[in-house]
């Protein structure tokens, strides 16, 4: 089992950097933002299909853990695990808003026309899977952001969500047959 | 149910050869009993794995960083630098235009007013360009005219000029060159309301719209003024005071288009053997 806190003094660092960032110690939000910063983007950007968004949404982020950090309660599970349940819930408040809005560019986020044939298929289907993973519950969409985006095995992933790994498999069944019941309806190849 | 069994056991041991990098097929053909039913499975978990993340920007993370770090040392967070991007594109670009119209407006509304001589209504119509007769020596060949006047708003892409009573719009032109009284070289930031310009143009689609040859800045400004009558008690005269109007400054830019790359990948993170779950998680409720 791949284990980040497996070596000894891992979790009391991991602790201590929380306890740096709560006494607003500049140096433990660095290396708080270097660490989690792209994860929190993936996980952002699968859920909105818009880099510029998810760049915006990702920034909020952290500035929001700052706000609430004193209220985090340190007991094993990763700091990260907290990050993704503020990113799900500003990702949700962006989502609300948007769809008030009813037309909404193809290429928004993607920074103007898509230059290739391939590019704008990408663009295509990056807006099709975030519109999938928007139907899953927010466990399915980070065990599949976790697994399939970024690769990681299901012991990281578990440790990730604080679940044993049985419970991340049975997620995981859940939402590949959800989103491929979604991507096939929606005519991307799966 | 032993069936079930046997069909997740394969579906996670397929899942793992997928992330070791095999293929569908070949995992498909090591389950043949269960080929049909792993099938859609495999081919969701590849297409997802398929898929590459756009990186975020360098900018957007050091801005990120910015605003973080601002918090955090109490200078307060930067605001957000796309704070509407859920508003489409098209629709702030109208936006952008319709306040500088508007703005624009304004002025000429003012200007207008301020003469004495022309109404509101008139000073909008010059403002939005509509043909009317003037005449003059605004009137100059087809290789450009000479207008005399005073800024009265200036924007990024040219300045409106009172002149003669009409308000004009002169727009900026790729060789725009700008003097001092003296013929010098000068910016064209040091352009502002209020000031007195000689402006070498040529005419647009309209008698209001004028492209910038040279705008020479410090000339004495000749619009003639209407002069009191002699009288016995002097009145005080209405003098034109211009509008100043801030001239917009949002301009859309445009960014480099992303270029999928590799997937981030992350270290991974800690596993808790004997977590007890989180009591107090801090989560802003939206």
């Amino acid at each position: 089992m791949q284990d980040a806190l497996a070596f000894p003094g891992a979790r009391d660092a991991e602790a201590e950097l929380i306890e740096r960032a709560k006494a607003s110690d500049r140096a433990a939000w660095d290396e708080i933002f270097d660490r989690h910063y792209e994860p929190v983007f993936v996980f952002v950007f699968c859920r909105v299909g818009d880099r510029a968004a998810a760049e915006d949404l990702v920034a909020d982020v952290f500035v929001e853990a700052w706000r609430g950090i004193r209220g985090f309660d340190y007991r094993g599970v990763p700091l990260i695990s907290w990050l993704y349940r503020i990113a799900r819930n500003l990702t949700a408040d962006f989502l609300r808003k948007r769809s008030r809005v009813k037309v909404q560019a193809l290429e928004d986020g993607w920074s103007g026309i898509p230059h290739t044939e391939d590019q704008a298929e990408l663009i295509v289907v990056w807006q099709t899977v975030a519109a999938a993973f928007r139907k899953l519950t927010g466990e399915q969409q980070l065990v599949l952001v976790s697994r399939f985006v970024e690769g990681l095995t299901l012991a990281e992933t578990a440790a990730l969500l604080g679940k044993k790994e049985n419970a991340i498999k049975a997620l995981e069944f859940r939402a590949l047959r959800s989103v491929r019941r979604i991507l096939g309806g929606q005519g991307v190849a799966v | 149910m032993l069936m079930d069994r046997e069909f997740r056991k394969g579906l996670d041991e397929c899942l793992g050869r997928l992330s070791r990098g095999d293929d569908v097929r070949s995992c498909l053909e090591a389950y043949p009993k269960y080929a049909e039913r792993l099938e859609p499975y495999l081919r969701a978990a590849s297409t997802l794995r398929g898929l590459s993340v756009p990186r975020p920007s360098a900018g957007a993370q050091q801005s990120a960083r910015r605003r973080l770090l601002n918090a955090v040392t109490g200078d307060g967070p930067l605001p957000r630098a796309g704070g509407l991007t859920w508003v489409p594109a098209p629709l702030l670009r109208a936006g952008t235009v319709a306040v500088a119209l508007l703005m624009f407006m304004i002025a000429a509304i003012g200007a207008s007013a301020a003469l004495g001589g022309g109404d509101a209504v008139n000073g909008v119509l010059n403002a939005l360009h509509l043909p009317s007769p003037i005449g003059g020596d605004k009137h100059g060949d087809e290789e450009g005219v000479e207008l005399r006047g005073r800024v009265i708003s200036v924007s990024r892409f040219g300045f409106a000029l009172l002149s003669e009573g009409d308000v004009l719009f002169v727009r900026y032109s790729d060789d725009t060159k700008f003097e001092d009284a003296d013929g010098e070289p000068i910016s064209r930031e040091e352009l502002a309301p209020g000031m007195d310009v000689f402006v070498r143009a040529t005419p647009r689609d309209t008698e209001r719209y004028f492209d910038a040859r040279f705008v020479r800045i410090g000339e004495a400004h000749p619009t003639p003024t209407p002069e009191p009558e002699p009288t016995a008690t002097p009145e005080p005269t209405a003098t034109a005071e211009p509008v100043i109007t801030p001239a917009p400054t949002a301009q859309p830019t445009p960014e480099p288009t992303p270029t999928p790359t590799e997937k981030p990948r992350r270290t991974p993170p800690p596993s808790p053997t004997d977590t007890p779950a989180p009591t107090a998680d801090v989560t802003p409720s939206p």
